[in-house]
């Protein structure tokens, strides 16, 4: 169940609206100074989180140097974008080639738009799509939580988001941070019940990834709840909200149904993106699920070392894949149900979608990266007034894991993204 | 479940409600049942993308990188040559409609390494041409009868490779043959 939305009044302004009697004094009215300035401090802590992120992935990633040319042709997926960003897409018909045919329009529209607007180069314009998205997310994200969090939770979830392993994605150019964007402005439609405005940004999502079209499940779910609030299991469909969400509902495959659309018409295949999708899949890898299964990892654990770890951070990635629905099941209660749900859903399917050697595993990293409530969950297990502990001493090991815990993702961080940096730039990452 | 103690009266959409509503769900349906059509009937091979395919002409020496030919299921190229994966690698290609099969003709693939020896079984267009092994770097030949190559359309030729492996653990491609080049050339001038 959700948990109440919490006074974000500290108890010593609580306790100033007491007069001597005990009686609690009527709120001073809310001025526009006091207002404004409100609003400027829920500004500052998404922008010091989301700049506390960016220099730690800059001085992981020499990113000031890439941004001067030296290493700046690019690599990957950005590679990609780019050259839909400039070309347009072309498609030979072979499925087993890998072409830009494979990636969807929203990420390389919006570089393109920016690249006319500001008149910046491709690269940068990617990049800085990329980079405004990150923070207009984590403000949006800010908002949203803090409707029902406390501020400490909401900072962490931020923070666990900024600095987890797989971070740097939200910063190298990739596509997530618009994805990660679409997602918070899903969730901030749905909780103040904007139905039809949280449907249309799913159907815009959904021209960035294809699997986006499944965050509709988020109003849905959080309509549902309203409507049995308001006129019980029997009478739910008395709601009209419920029934114009309903009837609306579809346009949330507005974006993958128009590009399919875009590509019958262009290449007489609508599905293209997914045949050619072959070509990035390896036919012998086999699933993270599948090596759990069949006690593949046992032995990685024997040859376990530190050194292991350092050389081979995909290990860290599949921890978290493991770690990932017991950290979520151990916070349900805590958790609003529409994003656990759409988390359960999510993770139900990306395991399909991964294997087991590092490129791949990198995808689940990046991947998990823009489900927030997973960061919400861990956020919530270290809060200490979770803790059904005495004060002080749950207090003093709340803060001890809570640190230690930081201070791991920021090494776990710069490891993995110093790894990927060798790979992204040393050439082995270039697409051929 | 409680129930609520103020239930809010049952209210009606509006006429333009329900228009916009059924709306949407009719282009969405169509649309679905479009795409599923299309999912369910795809094949690679489809007429339709032959215009697409890469045209290989008979006598050409044929690369591994895909200007020539489609390489389904083998891994990606690397510098100088393309490895196979898994167990069964197809390389298709289109021939020009004024291409002369009406003669045996001599198939040839190249390989820069294998892993071990590998027994391969050659098909082209579903018949089978030849069983050999091929171990390290060296060409593996057979002769495809006239008239099996197919002139205006895609053909198959496909490689079956019953003892593929993986090179390492860190490596988890099931690998056997490295190719660099291929070709089909007349067996007499």
């Amino acid at each position: 169940m959700a948990s109440p939305r919490r006074n974000s009044l500290s108890s010593r302004s609580r306790a100033a609206r007491r007069n001597r009697a005990g009686k609690v004094a009527p709120p001073a009215p809310v001025t526009e100074h006091r207002r404004l300035r409100t609003t400027l401090l829920n500004l500052a802590i998404p922008l010091a989180i989301f700049l506390f992120s960016f220099a730690l992935y800059a001085l992981a990633c020499d990113s000031f140097t890439r941004a001067t040319g030296r290493a700046a042709a690019g690599s990957w997926d950005e590679t990609w974008y780019r050259y839909i960003e400039k070309a347009g897409y072309v498609y030979n018909g072979n499925i087993y080639e890998q072409q830009n045919i494979a990636f969807f329009p929203l990420y390389p529209l919006l570089g393109a738009l920016l690249m006319k607007l500001a008149h910046l180069s491709a690269d940068g314009a990617l990049l800085g799509v990329s980079r405004l998205s990150t923070l207009a997310a984590f403000v949006v994200l800010y908002f949203v939580l803090r409707r029902r969090y406390s501020l400490p939770v909401t900072a962490a979830t931020l923070l666990l988001l900024g600095v987890g392993p797989f971070s740097e994605f939200l910063f190298n150019g990739y596509s997530e941070p618009v994805f990660l964007l679409g997602i918070a402005l899903t969730f901030w439609f749905a909780v103040r019940s904007k139905w039809l405005a949280s449907v249309l940004t799913i159907g815009v999502t959904s021209a960035g990834r294809p699997y986006g079209c499944l965050l509709a499940i988020v109003p849905l779910c959080a309509c549902i709840e309203k409507a049995r609030k308001e006129h019980g299991w029997r009478h739910l469909f008395d709601s009209t909200e419920l029934q114009k969400l309903l009837l609306v509902l579809p346009l949330s495959f507005a974006g993958i149904a128009l590009h399919t659309l875009y590509l019958g018409w262009r290449f007489r295949d609508p599905l293209a993106f997914a045949h050619v999708g072959r070509a990035w899949t390896s036919a012998s890898t086999t699933s993270t699920v599948w090596n759990l299964v069949t006690w593949r990892y046992l032995h990685a654990l024997r040859q376990f070392s530190f050194h292991g770890i350092l050389s081979h951070p995909q290990l860290l990635g599949q921890l978290i894949f493991l770690l990932a629905p017991i950290t979520l099941l151990l916070s349900f209660r805590k958790l609003a149900p529409a994003e656990t749900f759409l988390f359960l859903i999510m993770i139900g399917l990306l395991h399909l979608l991964c294997s087991s050697n590092p490129i791949e595993i990198t995808n689940l990293g990046r991947h998990l990266l823009v489900i927030y409530p997973y960061p919400l969950a861990l956020a919530l297990w270290i809060e200490p007034r979770e803790w059904p502990l005495p004060r002080r001493l749950h207090r003093r090991i709340a803060a001890g894991i809570w640190a230690l815990f930081v201070v791991a993702l920021i090494v776990a961080g710069a490891v993995a993204s110093f790894h990927y940096t060798e790979i992204f730039y040393a050439g082995t990452g270039q697409v051929s | 479940m409680t129930s609520p103690a103020i239930t809010p009266p049952a209210r009606r959409l509006g006429l333009r409600w329900w228009i916009a509503g059924v709306s949407v769900w009719a282009l969405f349906l169509v649309w679905m049942i479009w795409i599923l059509i299309e999912a369910h009937g795809y094949d690679p091979f489809d007429p339709r993308f032959i215009d697409n395919a890469p045209l290989y002409r008979i006598g050409q020496t044929a690369n591994y990188r895909g200007q020539q030919a489609f390489f389904l299921g083998w891994s990606s190229p690397e510098a100088g040559f393309r490895w196979s994966e898994g167990h069964k690698d197809e390389i298709a290609f289109r021939l020009a409609n004024d291409a002369d099969t009406g003669r045996p003709l001599l198939l040839s693939l190249h390989f820069v390494m294998t892993a071990g020896r590998q027994p391969i079984r050659i098909t082209v267009n579903g018949v089978f041409l030849k069983k050999t092994d091929a171990v390290g770097a060296g060409p593996v030949t057979a002769i495809a009868p006239a008239g099996l190559f197919q002139p205006g359309r895609i053909n198959a030729v496909t490689l079956e490779l019953a003892s593929a492996k993986m090179p390492n653990s860190q490596d988890t491609r099931l690998l056997a043959v490295a190719l660099d080049t291929f070709s089909i050339k007349p067996t007499t001038p």
